[in-house]
């Protein structure tokens, strides 16, 4: 029959086409290499802040000082930051419209933006975590606003202004598993973590015994949870507690277990441009900005009341 | 260079687990391979339709895509593999369309002769596949197959993607402690630089041997 296998030849090439388009769409979004700064008028949860945007603090031109990293930023127009496409209510380009990428990372970043140059003119480049410190080093971004924890090996490479934020690693398991309270109760057990974060080397540092299985996005992993991949899925109890919120199907256990601390990263012993982006979070957190991007993002999701920044400098490596 | 030395146990236990899927997804592509191209250049129209399907769907889709669709699909399908064998599964079965298209080069070289020669001896058509083309074949498509082969090995890297620990996802791991991500992918670059070599010295060795002196 000539006709029908014209028709399967014709027909191969088109299916695969389209599960290539509809996998394109759904799940491979951290793949694309850059995307144009975003507008901050153009969606709801940036409604809220456009007071914050339009009041926000911009420096004094003697801040900036001559032949500066900052002045460099201001000559050129725009600050390229390094900073997450997929990590919801941290840095997430917002499904409705992609021009736009919000999150508590991603509205701090233009808040320095506008700091520096008068509008939040931003540039992100995606980091693959794996090469954060590289692109600092080879001047690719002038920031890095990834959830960047701050570690002293991590220091010798490159530079932490802050800490700006605190958070901890907590533990999530599928609502109908009543054996797992907390990260005590993972020895032996299967655990999901995501690739590049820091709960890679959390876990086997209070459960040596725990095989951990790593996916490269929050989706995946929360995926591989409710699927039965693994046990017990540990990451930011921030982002947990939203993850649970919008899936009945897993729960958070227990308190987070760990401290960690978010650096802004900047390039290695740019000691001006450091001291220029802690005078800028200092003024942040003490007018009140800092507290009202974290309602709008991170607080969205938890239940609990606003947290207090962490001191400047306050931890090994910053 | 402590840093490899500290963590030489991780690293060579996820470079096992790279060989290890590299040889057992090799072997499967090949004979698989093997038997798409048997099909491919049979006589029956339904054969041929189903290994034209085949091959054209797995050259055009791309691995990462059926890796995670394998992964993250078939659970919801009722099927729930471990991960490192679904890898496995999936590289050989989009590995096998480039094996068969090889082969099937090296099928043109067989000439119409002998086959004809072999069809007037009353070979069945199974006999003159097996006897008289696909040895011919084979040999003339040793280098070809040792290329998809190098291509197999750098293609297990994607299965760090959904959660298999090989080498590509053990450097990863090492580079979130030490964040020297240009000194670390770069050793791992070298590792795998040196297992192409060995792959394709090892084709160029066996296609001298199996070589037809015409």
């Amino acid at each position: 029959m000539p006709s029908t296998r014209k028709i399967l030849q014709r027909g191969i090439p088109l299916l695969a086409i389209t599960v290539t388009a509809a996998l394109a769409f759904s799940g491979c979004s951290s793949d694309s290499s850059a995307v144009p700064g975003a507008d901050p008028s153009a969606s709801a949860a940036a409604d809220s802040l456009s007071s914050v945007y339009a009041n926000a603090a911009v420096a004094d031109a003697a801040a900036l000082l001559p032949d500066s990293t900052m002045a460099k930023i201001k000559a050129r127009g725009k600050l390229v930051v390094a900073e997450a496409l997929d990590a919801p209510l941290l840095s997430q380009q917002n499904p409705s419209s992609p021009d736009d990428v919000e999150g508590f990372d991603a509205d701090l970043a233009k808040l320095l933006a506008i700091y520096i140059l008068g509008e939040p003119n931003v540039e992100i480049i995606p980091p693959a975590s794996e090469t954060r410190e590289a692109l600092l080093q080879n001047g690719t971004v002038d920031v890095v606003f990834n959830t960047y924890t701050i570690t002293t090996q991590r220091d010798e490479q490159v530079d932490f202004a802050g800490p700006y934020l605190q958070s901890g690693l907590a533990v999530a398991v599928k609502s109908d598993n009543t054996d797992i309270q907390g990260i005590d109760d993972l020895g032996g057990k299967k655990v999901i973590v995501g690739a590049n974060t820091p709960a890679v080397t959390a876990v086997p540092e209070k459960q040596p015994t725990a095989e951990i299985v790593s996916f490269g996005t929050d989706p995946e992993a929360v995926q591989a949870l409710t699927q039965g991949r693994g046990d017990a899925y540990v990451q930011d109890f921030t982002l947990l507690a939203s993850d649970a919120a919008s899936n009945p199907a897993i729960k958070v256990v227990g308190q987070p277990f760990t401290t960690e601390s978010y650096g802004i990263g900047l390039k290695d012993g740019d000691a001006a441009f450091k001291s220029f982006i802690n005078d800028w979070l200092t003024k942040i957190e003490a007018n009140g900005d800092w507290a009202k991007v974290w309602d709008a993002t991170l607080g969205s999701a938890v239940e609990s009341s606003t947290p207090t920044p962490p001191v400047i400098g306050s931890v090994p490596g910053s | 260079m402590n840093i490899f030395v500290d963590s030489a146990g991780p690293l060579l236990e996820a470079l096992g687990t790279t060989v290890m899927m590299a040889v057992i997804a090799g072997v499967a592509a090949i004979a698989l391979g093997t038997v798409v191209t048997a099909a491919r250049i049979s006589p029956i129209p339904v054969l041929r339709g189903l290994a034209f399907a085949y091959v054209q769907f797995f050259v055009n889709v791309p691995l990462l895509v059926l890796l995670i669709l394998a992964v993250f699909a078939l659970p919801d399908a009722g099927l729930l593999l471990p991960l490192t064998p679904t890898a496995i599964i999936v590289l050989a079965l989009y590995e096998a369309a480039y094996v068969a298209e090889a082969i099937r080069s090296g099928v043109n070289t067989v000439g119409t002769g002998q086959i004809e020669a072999s069809r007037a001896l009353g070979f069945t058509l199974v006999q003159s596949l097996r006897l008289v083309v696909v040895p011919q074949a084979l040999r003339a498509a040793v280098q070809p197959i040792g290329n998809v082969m190098i291509a197999l090995t750098m293609n297990t890297a994607l299965a760090a993607a959904v959660g298999v620990v090989e080498l590509t996802s053990e450097a990863n791991k090492l580079n979130l402690v030490e964040a020297q991500p240009i000194l670390i992918f770069t050793v791992a670059g070298l590792i795998y630089m040196a297992l192409a070599l060995a792959i394709g010295l090892g084709a160029g060795r066996i296609e001298k041997r199996v070589a037809i002196k015409r």
